[in-house]
């Protein structure tokens, strides 16, 4: 029996992905979680294991080509065997319009042949199964991970999250020509009406809503000098999220001195027997993750997000850390980082900072961010504000720690010192509430000792 | 408090002379249990100590002498029959299961039968099939019986010392592995431990590892093992079977989401399979993984000791077990 090999769903809100690179040949044997093919969605590039043993007998969709999310894109066989009947290319996405929609009806009946389990009895753990109850998800629209593809607890979770984040981006269902054009034009997709097929934005809502936004506001011209240059997926993301963030949220900024003296000898305490211990080497920014996840334990209202009509609560402390790469800035996730002792965070943190670097992060590593944390120490810079990463409420822009004047009892002394800047959307903190969870913050890292308690 | 490290045979030594100087009804008999000190050492100096007329030596006859400490059970003594062997306990089988098991019952309460059956259980010594059996699930099957099977020094003289105060028959396990390789820390000061209280040897919150009796040391190591991978095992040691702590097994199973249960007794109808039967049916709900069985493989234990320790769970087979039940969960 020939198995297929589908488009995967790469997070929930992925609808269609391109082929960057079939890594075997055809009729070339692999094995079962061998890595076969790479894919770009809209968040990054993945490598995708074979699903199972046997012969790469087709390739149905060649790099470089979009298909909807549950396509056929190849078909694995075993040795020696022959597929019956040589299967069709599926609508391939490309810059054409009527090619793009043709691919889209196609989309429904590639799903049910791609997903299995879609129909018939999903195979779940009895904790995944009360936690889909709890959450009100459908056990068939998650991918196990168990043996055999059980829906084991954590898929639960981490789908549920993704619903929850997923109804907070409004979904936004646009073809990639409808994505080029808005990046072209800089239209917001989320204020864009989709009037194509399902609600599907299209390039016609895209211009329509452009030509709406100019009557008003005066179009930025394009500069006369110089020579364009090509975006890259992350340059153009960081372009729209920044100038959105900047232009829709009323941000204010708290700014405070800490008294670094106790973190520094903490963490000159630690360093050696953490590396002996377990193997990670701790940095100032593992102590602000601990030490931000407990203090926003105690201030949910921290953990807030204003999206479309209102405020919605976040639960699970997800702390993000923006990270500088060689393809620009990425902000992968330390999920439920309260859940986690200093050297497991450290790891998790070394262990993210080594696939970003690499250009290996997966699309759950860069979502559910509640909070994030951005520190220039390393560059020398003192301290900064930073913009808020929507739809989070706060981030914390942390500057380096270096040997200030410090008065204590009247007496100036040399004492290292860090300046912490905390970004906040005012649309879902006042300025006391932002100071008290600063102010508590601030409380740990000067007495760091009294985070044990 | 004062603590020195005691072997397990001396902390259940300690127990036994304790009790024998508080209770002038507890006697104990044996095979070598008196002018010899008994084969593993658990009864030294006591013979010397207390007289033949309480530290009783008897012939090889485990139907008799148990018989005959039933009997005296009944007429208001404390007798502390002691099985050499536990694989022999088969030969007092209906003096401890259709006797002193049913008397209280039988009579309205008008007998008691308070005894402790001492007997060991436990493979690796190269004893052979009838040497190494570990028959604790048998009695844990019968309802009047309760059963003891300790895995430390301290839980050891703490639980002898309950079951010696005890009113109904106490068959209590000793694995003979642990005599004298086990030591552990013991208070000097006098100390019970209650039956029916599980002790949770070390806490974790990705699995629950159940282990009791000899087989937590394994357990604990391969949890110290797991912990260099990242994965956090809860050890919990029910240190009775009957009555058992339901309670503080499914709260653990509740947190951690998955088990594996270790035993030296054999898998099939065995402690492994009720424990995860009382796991599955109170933890449901919070279960990601089917309960994972380790007990001593189904066949009579091989002399040969590669193909011996091949039969009895280890530090690597938990280990493996541990494995199973996380695949693919994300902790």
């Amino acid at each position: 029996m020939a198995v297929e090999i589908v488009m995967p769903r790469m997070g929930l809100t992925m609808e269609e992905g391109t082929v960057v690179a079939w890594l075997k040949r055809e009729n070339q044997t692999v094995a079962k979680g061998e890595p076969l093919l790479e894919i770009e969605t809209d968040k990054s590039t993945v490598e995708i294991e074979s699903p199972g043993e046997g012969v790469l007998s087709q390739i149905l969709v060649k790099p470089g080509e979009t298909v909807p999310v549950g396509a056929v894109i190849g078909y694995l066989t075993a040795p020696g065997e022959r597929l019956q009947s040589a299967p069709s290319a599926p609508a391939v996405g490309s810059s054409s319009a009527s090619v793009q929609s043709a691919a889209r009806v196609a989309a429904p009946t590639a799903l049910e042949v791609g997903l299995p389990g879609a129909s018939s009895k999903v195979k779940a753990s009895p904790a995944a199964r009360r936690l889909a109850r709890q959450y009100q998800v459908d056990l068939a629209e998650i991918i196990g991970t168990g043996p055999g593809g059980r829906v084991v607890a954590w898929n639960v979770r981490e789908f549920a999250g993704q619903v929850i984040d997923a109804k907070q981006a409004q979904l936004v269902r646009a073809s990639p020509v409808a994505q080029k054009a808005a990046a072209d034009l800089s239209v917001d997709l989320r204020q864009v009406k989709g009037t194509g097929p399902g609600g599907w934005i299209t390039r016609a809502d895209v211009e329509r809503s452009a030509r709406q936004a100019t009557v008003g506001v005066p179009a930025v011209q394009p500069p006369v000098i110089g020579e364009k240059i090509d975006l890259t997926r992350q340059q153009r993301i960081m372009a729209e999220r920044m100038a959105s963030s900047f232009r829709e949220t009323p941000h204010f900024y708290l700014h405070v001195d800490v008294d670094a003296r106790r973190l520094a000898a903490l963490r000159e305490n630690l360093l050696k027997r953490a590396k002996e211990h377990f193997g990670v080497h701790l940095t100032y920014t593992d102590f602000l993750v601990k030490y931000c996840a407990l203090v926003l334990r105690q201030h949910p209202k921290v953990l807030q997000q204003w999206a479309g009509d209102g405020l919605f609560q976040m639960r699970n402390i997800n702390i993000g850390l923006a990270m500088d790469t060689p393809n620009g800035l990425v902000v992968p996730v330390i999920h439920e980082a309260d859940q986690l002792s200093l050297a497991e965070i450290s790891r998790r943190r070394t262990e993210l900072s080594e696939r970003a670097q690499a250009g290996k992060l997966l699309p759950q590593d860069l979502e559910l961010g509640v909070f994030t944390i951005t520190n220039l120490g390393m560059f020398g810079i003192d301290y900064f504000d930073a913009i808020l990463n929507p739809p989070q409420a706060a981030i914390l822009a942390v500057g380096r720690i270096k040997e200030r004047a410090l008065v204590e009892a009247g007496q100036v002394i040399a004492a290292p010192m860090m300046t912490l800047s905390l970004s906040v959307d005012h649309r879902v903190l006042d300025g006391a509430t932002a100071a008290k969870f600063l102010g508590d913050l601030v409380e740990y890292l000067e007495n760091p000792d009294f985070a044990q308690v | 408090m004062s603590t020195r490290e005691l072997t397990f045979a001396q902390a259940i030594r300690e127990a036994l002379d304790e009790e024998l100087a508080r209770d002038p009804n507890i006697f104990i008999l044996g095979e070598d249990v008196g002018a010899w000190g008994g084969v593993f050492r658990c009864t030294e100096g006591l013979y010397e100590k207390y007289g033949p007329e309480r530290v009783i030596d008897t012939p090889l006859s485990e139907e008799g002498f148990v018989g005959l400490a039933v009997g005296a059970a009944m007429t208001g003594m404390h007798p502390v029959p002691e099985i050499m062997f536990g694989d022999f306990i088969t030969l007092a089988m209906d003096q401890i299961v259709n006797q002193a098991a049913k008397m209280r019952y039988m009579t309205g309460g008008q007998l008691k039968v308070p005894i402790t059956f001492r007997a060991t259980m436990g493979a690796g010594r190269s004893s052979g099939a009838q040497h190494s059996q570990s028959w604790h699930a048998w009695f844990a099957h019968v309802p009047g019986l309760k059963v003891v099977v300790p895995s430390t020094p301290y839980d050891a003289k703490g639980l002898l010392k309950t079951a010696l105060r005890e009113p109904n028959p106490v068959v209590f396990f000793e694995d003979k592995v642990m005599y004298a390789k086990i030591k552990g820390p013991v208070p000097e000061e006098e100390y019970t431990i209650p039956f029916g209280k599980a002790d949770i040897k070390r806490e974790g919150s990705d699995v629950t590892l159940v282990a009791l009796s000899r087989m937590v040391h394994p357990t604990l190591a391969a949890a110290e093992m797991l912990a260099k991978e990242g994965i956090s095992a809860e050890v919990i040691d029910p240190r009775t079977l009957t009555p058992l702590d339901e309670e503080t097994l499914i709260q653990s199973v509740c947190k951690t989401g998955g088990a594996v249960i270790v035993d030296e007794g054999y898998n099939r109808f065995g402690i492994t399979a009720e424990l995860a039967a009382v796991i599955a049916y109170g933890a449901f709900d919070y279960l990601d993984a089917p309960v994972e069985r380790l007990g001593a493989m189904d066949v009579p234990i091989p002399f040969s000791p590669p193909l011996e320790f091949a039969t009895i769970p280890d530090e690597q087979k938990i280990i493996e077990r541990v494995h199973k039940v996380l695949e693919g969960r994300r902790r």
